[in-house]
């Protein structure tokens, strides 16, 4: 088995088309994952005890189930059910909606963690919830979320190749159609660990600076 | 002389060091004795029926394993065992040796005998597509998918459908690979693709099983050859191809070949009149 630059010049232009898209069904997941997972926390929270145990049920079934069969489930099963998504918005709703669940547990965690103090504290100088939200709670709630959310982006990152299974040709379905037809693993493979790697450090760096900046004080 | 005492762990060293490489390379030479003594030969097959075939309980099945099962037994190798392998990976499987042969229906292509050997053909097949009912777009050729860009077709990673359609003119965003050809039917119900292409044989046994009237079947397939495929090999094995060769010859005489496949619907007579030569000469 010999490396050749050939093959490696050859695949690496659809990588750079892959990791495009790699990046794109990250991003627009994440986007998703934070939104949807504020809510859930939220909901999670309610006094309304249905609602909160429906919501705490559902997303433990989709924690605890594969993200590949959620995304053939998306993909596959939906249409016949009348909802048609193309790979892609399949691929972004199945990340985002699955790692929601994830997201949902550090909102909660953030905002569990502000003592019960403050609460009392905002009452007693007469803010209205929007007030305690705004000046009380996020503002100390929000710092210490900030270094999971971002790991779970890189995990997320990590994850996307699941969506091959649905035809999206991220990252490393490019390199898998290419070394399916040409019977060449090796410099395809590599570079898609490579390109992935390029992405992850110096994501992971930030998100340990972040972790830094924001878990010193108290 | 300082060191002499280290000549007899050195020299124990080197005889044993050649001594495995010698026996190593015995091992390689020889795959059919190796099959012979553990009893099964490990196959990479597809999951296409009527290709191959594996049934619920894993048992291996199809034109194309049970030809290579008749062959083994001729050849003192009595079991067969399974392995699904894509059709793109295939190659690779053989070469890394994590399976003994091909049986599975993989054509005999000039691209794939660079890299593996194949035995005579065995199976022989016209090409097929399956589209809408009333076929909206009009596609009998591959050259129609190509002339119509927003026309889209799904085939197997890496299969001979994929290279027919590129060879004539099909851009790769036309093209959505599938994981499996029933997954593949499913996204031409569900309109994500136009065009669903794959073996005769292979999508006729597929719209049959799926049985939705929305579909239709387009075959044969003009200005694409006819299919053959042969059982496939590492390229170190030609002892054991020639051997699988030789028995594969008698069992198309005496007419077992034909009471095997033409059940599962191929024609033993298109197969006697190919030589591997034809598409390969001197694989």
């Amino acid at each position: 088995m010999n490396w050749s630059w050939t093959v490696a010049a050859d695949v690496f232009p659809l990588l750079l088309g892959g990791l495009v898209v790699t990046v794109e069904a990250t991003i627009m997941g994440a986007a998703v994952a934070y939104v949807l997972g504020l809510f859930l926390a939220i909901m999670k929270r309610s006094h309304n005890r249905p609602l909160a145990l429906t919501v705490y049920w559902m997303s433990e079934f989709i924690r605890r189930t594969p993200l590949l069969v959620q995304l053939y489930f998306l993909f596959y099963v939906l249409p016949d059910l009348g909802l048609f998504l193309s790979p892609l918005a399949a691929g972004v709703i199945g990340l985002g909606l699955h790692f929601s669940t994830y997201t949902s547990e550090v909102f909660r965690a953030g905002i569990d963690n502000v003592p019960k103090g403050q609460w009392e504290a905002s009452r007693s100088l007469n803010y209205n919830p929007l007030q305690t939200w705004r000046y009380v709670i996020l503002p100390q709630a929000i710092p210490p979320m900030i270094p999971p959310l971002a790991n779970y982006l890189i995990t997320m990152f990590k994850e996307t190749p699941l969506l091959a299974a649905i035809t999206v040709i991220e990252l490393f379905n490019a390199a898998n159609i290419y070394s399916n037809s040409y019977y060449k693993y090796l410099e395809p493979m590599t570079l898609v660990g490579l390109l992935f790697l390029l992405v992850s450090i110096p994501a992971a760096y930030l998100a340990m600076r972040l972790e830094k900046k924001y878990t010193v004080r108290r | 002389m300082t060191l002499s005492f280290l000549r007899k762990p050195l020299e124990i060293l080197v005889v044993t060091a050649v001594a495995g490489l010698a026996m190593g390379a015995v091992a390689q030479a020889d795959t059919l004795e190796k099959l012979r003594k553990q009893g099964y030969a490990t196959v990479a097959v597809a999951n296409e029926p009527p290709y191959s075939d594996i049934k619920a309980d894993g048992y291996v099945t199809g034109a194309a394993p049970d030809v290579a099962r008749a062959v083994m037994k001729k050849l003192g190798v009595p079991e067969l065992k399974a392995q699904v392998v894509p059709y793109g990976s295939m190659i690779p499987a053989l070469l890394a040796r994590r399976v003994d042969m091909a049986t599975s229906g993989l054509y005999i292509k000039p691209n794939r005998c660079e890299s593996i050997i194949y035995s005579e053909p065995d199976l022989c097949g016209a090409e097929a597509f399956a589209v809408a009912k009333g076929n909206p777009h009009n596609i009998k050729t591959y050259e129609d998918i190509a002339a119509n860009p927003d026309v889209t077709m799904t085939t197997c990673a890496g299969c001979a459908e994929e290279l027919y359609a590129k060879e004539r003119g099909v851009k790769q965003n036309q093209i959505k690979v599938f994981t499996d050809p029933p997954s593949g039917i499913k996204m031409l119900q569900q309109g994500r693709v136009d065009v669903f292409a794959l073996s005769g044989l292979g999508t006729q046994d597929l719209l049959r099983k799926t049985n939705d009237p929305n579909l239709e079947l387009v075959m044969p397939v003009k200005g694409v050859p006819i299919g053959c495929a042969g059982a496939a090999f590492n390229p170190e094995d030609t002892a054991f191809r020639e051997a699988y060769d030789t028995a594969l010859a008698e069992l198309k005489e005496s007419g077992e070949f034909a009471s095997i496949i033409e059940p599962y619907g191929f024609s033993a007579e298109a197969t006697f009149e190919v030589k591997r030569d034809d598409f390969c000469p001197g694989n």
